[in-house]
């Protein structure tokens, strides 16, 4: 069966099996089962939180900084490629980029105000002053 | 306005909102996302951290060295995305619990991974220019069995494939020394359901059972990966 079938077919056939077994665990059963794994159930079930949180975050901060530089985009135009979100101004076409692993904002479009915008941008005041 | 002078109406309006119904659905719906995240359970929280380990395994070479995180990752960021509007991203209806719904879209993306992976892996294998002895330009699949060619194994290349077997190879010798398990393994690498598995090695639901449960427990333990630490 091996010879006319790709491996690499039967090692995901095997995985995603055993991914959807886990999902009709009991919520005890799978705590039992990340104790005996070698882990600390709240600790892993804290980092996964983290995951989420920090993709949510990250999705945020992009947002809020390109929408105080005046730059404008589609949303829906985020692509994924090499661990990070790539999207474009749709005034002045510069770039931006983030992960949501970390947070790391990148691009041009970070360097400062979009040149095209026509959009009147309140700035907040500096608390210090 | 330090010079004691009345405001005037207009003066005292703290803040000017611009923003449209759209984008106010979008940030209504993120606060939800956000509320939704903080209500995970830990049960719920680590099935779906094993949920996406298993289904980034899958992918073998396809996950290009991601992680179940990198996988829990996008599916938060492709409901926000989708938070906005129902024809794009993972749009989270919401008379389904948040995670289900983070299951699917698990599930969804990591598929598309693999579809991506292949589509690019073809492109690749197309635009390689080889030329034979005499200069003449070559397809690289000129070579390639007829039977293989419309295979997504048409565009490994033979390490590959030998790297790929030796992965289920070594899968297998983990459970070598537990011949259910060995047996499971064996049977759901060769297509079996569950039925046929139990009735070809004659186990029975709890021995099945008992041994999905060790493989997964083996395969996610901190001796085969499973820790990220």
């Amino acid at each position: 069966m091996a010879d006319k079938e790709n491996h690499d077919e039967r090692l995901e056939r095997l995985m995603n099996q055993l991914a959807e077994s886990v999902l009709g665990l009991s919520d005890e059963a799978i705590l039992a089962e990340t104790i005996e794994a070698g882990f600390d159930p709240e600790q892993e079930a804290e980092r996964t939180r983290l995951v989420l949180r920090q993709a949510s975050k990250a999705f945020d901060n992009v947002n809020n900084r390109l929408s105080n530089l005046g730059h404008s985009i589609n949303p829906h135009d985020w692509r994924s490629g090499q661990g990070s979100y790539h999207n474009n101004c749709l005034n002045c076409g510069s770039s931006v980029s983030f992960t949501t692993a970390t947070g790391e904002m990148r691009g041009d479009a970070l360097g400062g105000l979009c040149p095209e915008s026509d959009q009147y941008t309140i700035r907040r005041r500096d608390p210090s002053r | 306005m330090s010079n004691g002078t009345p405001r005037t109406p207009w003066q005292n309006i703290p803040l000017l909102i611009d923003i449209s119904n759209f984008q106010l659905r979008g940030l209504l719906e993120k606060m939800e996302v956000d509320r939704a995240i903080e209500a995970l359970t830990s049960s719920e929280l680590v099935r779906l951290q094993k949920f996406a380990d298993f289904r980034v395994r899958g992918l073998g070479r396809a996950a290009r060295g991601r992680t179940g995180a990198d996988l829990l990752g996008e599916a938060v960021l492709r409901t926000l995305i989708g938070a906005e509007d129902t024809q794009r991203g993972r749009h989270w209806n919401k008379d389904v619990d948040f995670e289900l719904h983070l299951k699917g879209a698990i599930r969804g993306i990591s598929s598309c991974w693999r579809r991506h992976f292949k589509e690019k892996e073809a492109y690749l294998v197309s635009e390689l220019p080889i030329h034979d002895a005499k200069g003449r330009e070559q397809s690289p699949l000129d070579n390639v069995p007829q039977e293989n060619s419309l295979t997504s194994s048409a565009h490994a290349a033979p390490d590959e494939l030998l790297i790929e077997k030796e992965k289920e190879e070594r899968v297998l010798t983990i459970f070598k020394d537990d011949p259910e398990a060995a047996q499971v393994v064996q049977g759901l690498l060769d297509k079996l359901k569950k039925d046929e598995i139990m009735s070809k090695y004659g186990l029975g639901e709890k021995q099945y059972a008992a041994a999905v449960r060790r493989i997964r427990v083996k395969l996610l333990g901190r001796r085969n990966g499973g820790s990220k630490e």
